[in-house]
């Protein structure tokens, strides 16, 4: 284990400068686009002097690498900063949340992992059948859904048209919110029994977590298959063809759990990816996470806001694909520096 | 043992998933059932604070203005002042001193009293906090003082006739020193002494309103006991919520397309009502740049322009054609640009352009810009329209040109833009915050028309001195005709409102004051509502 420990602790410091590479590019990238907070919430209408006097009550007429150094020192603190836009802390706006987009996102990963896992290994069982041949078209398409589309979509089949699934939100209107534990409407539901809350929290989760799960399952399908399909070549497969044991047990018993390693690698290289597909499934659903958060405070130029939630996001990333990487080299000792 | 575990686990999880299933199924059959006297509004406007001192966005604003009061409110339906917390005001002759009555016997929703002292302290707290709408009050007032329990008196910096419409914005709103401090923005709490209170905020997510049934005035208590207001992300998710019933209104703002289905199939299944909006559009003319510096030019441009074309090609029938800076529906509007220039009257422009010393071989060479994003997607045909309009003489060629928001401000301050288009939205309803920014000497540079008239100045300064509003009227009639004659500004259009909502509600108010007020709204008991379409206001009853 004591390289196991070193290897850890060099993954984390090979994440430090990423970090902070990724969180000076989007300073700097954010104050070079056009158009300024102040300009961008009241458009001009203000009187010159009272915009200069806010600017400077801001900081926003420092130097840009004054107002970096100030960043990277309230950084270090801990401290996220305040939001322009509503005067409040952003560490608190981010808690308030991102428990909405851990709860999409769960639900997305779940439905994505098993529709992935399922459709993957069928195909690969009957590679190059007419199947095999659907599954792949199908995992293609779903690759290449526009969320915003499709999520429209589905709400005015089931929303519109049906009427039977809800267009947004997290609740019915008329719904309180269960008592705050997690912030995961359906776990606080459930923990202080609030079953009206937890069903309508449940009905509000399909649309949103479907189509985030779908377009996400179309990697896991293709990786599934493909893994699968080496795997199916080991001897071992064969020796458990030859005592006879039947062919569904060798799919899913056998070969599955051989191919769930590089299933995790995968899920950590593609976090980020389900975190970008949450902010499209979030503003679609009017979803109230993290991702509708960033989009809103994107177009109103709220600097540390944006900040922020990318400081989060690549934490989340970095914490994940560590993760992976932890579990990866404890199941396959070749991994270890 | 092994297997037995096995076929636990299973039935358990058997039994779960049926339960679940089963619930599921029932609400996605039956849904939550809604009580009968809720409305449940839906918008795509985000609340960004809802404390009066810092709140300067539509939504919050708005929130503010059903949950709290003013000194003075618009009377519904109208852009009229009435008196509100203020039972009455005295200003005094030099314009420099207003006196308020304050209404006796009014309480916040937390039960602490409303006194002068609780106005003057509010307004204080406004100014001292330094919120973003503060300024309408630091530069106009110089110091509040109470002289009695009941009597509240401020002191101007100058005469300034339109600040009771100031204080009938949220800024000047009183609040409760029992629940508010002067350190910090209480953004997510509200207590007022408004006909809704509070009950619920989750940010991004919803607002839940409940009648306050000790309201002061009984004429204007809610008739609906809750207001649910559901947040959407976007016009399209909007628009299917109403679709498919989830919410019974939806307010600010469907797509232009979208509204243009609802006024076609108004009656079906949801009625939708029309109402004019503060929001003004105009072009603005640089009156120091060659060629358009000839008065005579910039008169031809206001008699080319054709703002039907831009009204029903550009907005699909959802903006108002503009003949003054004055939007229609406020006191003092006169269309006096229709009646000096007319609209695309090309004969008109060229006999000017002519008298000017234009003609077919020399033409006059115009610059026209626009800014791509900052108005939205349709600002680009709005100025190909214009080149179309004015290019009709034949005698003018108009090159189109555009910058991103922050260049083109600094276009026009620096002067470099012959014409280009801007928009407006009022800070308080009055005359005077839609011509003294515009006209007086200093504004007009700072606007980018460096319109710059003595006479123009001493009018306007005229019409601030006085409080009387018929003198005001007279004022502004003068202001407005040599607006016109000048024309360092053209008019285009005003934006229109709408609210599409299930039939069955009745009281929907839309006016130029763009106050939305949910307490006006009911669900009636069987009267139609077909009328109201185009004719919001007097149809409405307010009993």
């Amino acid at each position: 284990m004591g390289s196991l420990k070193k290897y850890i602790v060099l993954r984390i410091l090979t994440a430090i400068p990423m970090f902070f590479i990724l969180i000076t590019v989007i300073f700097f990238f954010l104050r070079i686009l056009p158009g300024d907070p102040i300009s961008a919430m009241y458009g001009g209408k203000l009187p010159a002097e009272y915009e200069a006097y806010l600017r400077h009550k801001l900081g926003l007429d420092l130097p840009y690498h004054i107002q970096y150094i100030n960043y990277l020192r309230s950084l270090f603190m801990g401290d996220l900063g305040t939001s322009i836009y509503t005067k409040r802390p952003i560490s608190r706006e981010i808690m308030e949340n991102l428990p909405a987009t851990l709860e999409l996102t769960i639900y997305g990963l779940a439905i994505a992992l098993f529709v992935g896992i399922t459709l993957g290994s069928s195909a690969a069982h009957r590679r190059g059948s007419k199947i095999d041949r659907l599954i792949r078209v199908y995992s293609v398409l779903t690759y290449a859904l526009f969320i915003p589309w499709f999520g429209t979509l589905l709400q005015f089949i089931f929303g519109v048209y049906l009427h039977i699934l809800p267009i947004g939100n997290r609740l019915d209107p008329t719904v309180d919110a269960p008592i705050r534990i997690t912030g995961l409407y359906t776990i606080d539901a459930l923990l202080t029994g609030n079953f009206l809350a937890f069903f309508s929290a449940l009905r509000h989760l399909i649309l949103p977590s479907l189509v985030l799960g779908i377009v996400l399952s179309g990697i896991f399908v293709r990786m599934t298959r493909e893994n699968m399909i080496v795997i199916l070549r080991k001897d071992f497969i064969s020796f458990a063809k030859a005592r006879g044991i039947s062919n569904d047990k060798i799919i899913w018993k056998h070969a599955l759990k051989n191919t769930l390693i590089p299933i995790i690698t995968i899920f950590g290289l593609q976090f980020a990816l389900l975190l970008a597909g949450a902010i499209l499934t979030e503003t679609t659903f009017s979803w109230p996470g993290l991702g509708s958060y960033l989009k809103l405070r994107i177009e109103y130029r709220d600097y540390p806001a944006i900040q922020g939630v990318i400081v989060v996001y690549a934490i989340l990333v970095i914490i994940v694909s560590l993760i992976v990487d932890m579990i990866y080299a404890m199941i396959d000792p070749r991994i270890r520096y | 043992m092994v297997i037995f575990v096995n076929k636990n686990l299973v039935t358990g999880l058997v039994v779960v998933l049926v339960v679940v299933a089963g619930g599921v199924a029932y609400f996605v059959m039956f849904g939550v059932p809604k009580p009968k006297d809720t409305l449940i509004v839906g918008t795509t406007d985000k609340i960004i604070s809802l404390d009066p001192a810092q709140a300067y966005d539509y939504l919050s604003c708005n929130i503010i203005q059903n949950v709290m009061d003013g000194l003075l409110r618009y009377k519904p339906g109208t852009t009229e002042l009435e008196p509100a917390l203020a039972e009455s005001y005295t200003v005094s002759e030099d314009g420099l001193v207003y006196t308020f009555n304050i209404r006796q016997g009014v309480k916040f929703h937390d039960g602490s009293p409303l006194n002068a002292t609780v106005v003057k302290w509010s307004l204080d707290r406004a100014m001292s906090m330094g919120g973003d709408p503060a300024f309408l009050l630091t530069e106009i007032v110089n110091k509040t003082e109470v002289t009695s329990e009941y009597q509240l008196k401020i002191y101007l910096k100058y005469p300034f006739s339109a600040f009771p419409s100031i204080l009938a914005f949220t800024v000047a709103y009183p609040v409760t020193p029992t629940k508010y401090n002067t350190t910090d923005f209480m953004t997510d709490n509200i207590v007022g002494t408004g006909p809704f209170k509070l009950v619920e905020f989750v940010r991004d997510q919803r607002i839940v309103l409940e009648r306050y049934d000790d309201y002061w005035d009984p004429d204007l208590l809610p008739k609906v006991r809750r207001v649910i207001i559901q947040f959407y992300s976007t016009a399209t998710a909007l628009k299917q919520a109403l679709d498919a019933g989830e919410i019974d209104l939806a307010y600010r703002t469907l797509t232009p397309e979208d509204t243009a289905s609802y006024v076609e199939t108004n009656g079906t299944n949801f009625y939708i009502t029309e109402g004019p909006s503060p929001a003004i559009r105009y072009l603005v003319i640089n009156v120091k740049r060659a060629g358009v510096d000839n008065v005579k030019v910039r008169q031809a441009i206001a008699c080319a322009v054709n703002r039907t074309s831009i009204t029903e090609d550009v907005f699909l029938g959802q903006a108002e054609e503009l003949y003054s800076m004055v939007p229609k529906g406020m006191w003092s509007h006169e269309d006096v640009f229709l009646d000096y220039w007319g609209n695309a009257n090309v004969s008109g422009a060229v006999a000017l352009l002519q008298e000017a010393g234009y003609n077919e071989t020399n033409k006059l060479e115009l610059d026209l810009w626009y800014t791509p994003t900052h108005y939205g997607p349709t600002e680009e045909d709005v100025a190909l329209k214009l080149e179309e309009a004015l290019e009709a003489t034949g005698l003018i060629d108009v090159t189109v040109r555009s910058a991103e928001w922050a260049d083109y401000r600094q276009n026009w301050i620096n002067g470099v833009m012959d014409v280009f288009l801007l928009g407006w939205y009022p800070d308080y309803l009055d005359p005077d915050d839609y011509l003294f920014p515009f006209l007086n000497s200093a504004g007009a540079e700072s606007l980018g028309s460096f319109y710059n008239d003595s006479t123009m100045d001493q009018l306007l300064e005229n019409a601030r001195v006085t409080s009387n509003v018929t003198e005001r009227t007279e004022w502004y009639h003068e202001v407005q005709q040599k607006l016109a004659a000048d024309v360092p500004y053209v008019p285009l259009w005003q934006a229109k409102q709408y609210a599409v909502y299930k039939k069955g509600l009745l009281g929907v108010i839309l006016d130029a004051t763009q106050i939305f007020r949910y307490y006006t709204i009911y669900w009636s008991a069987g009267e139609t509502a077909s009328s109201i379409f185009m004719a919001p206001i007097s149809e409405q009853k307010l009993e």
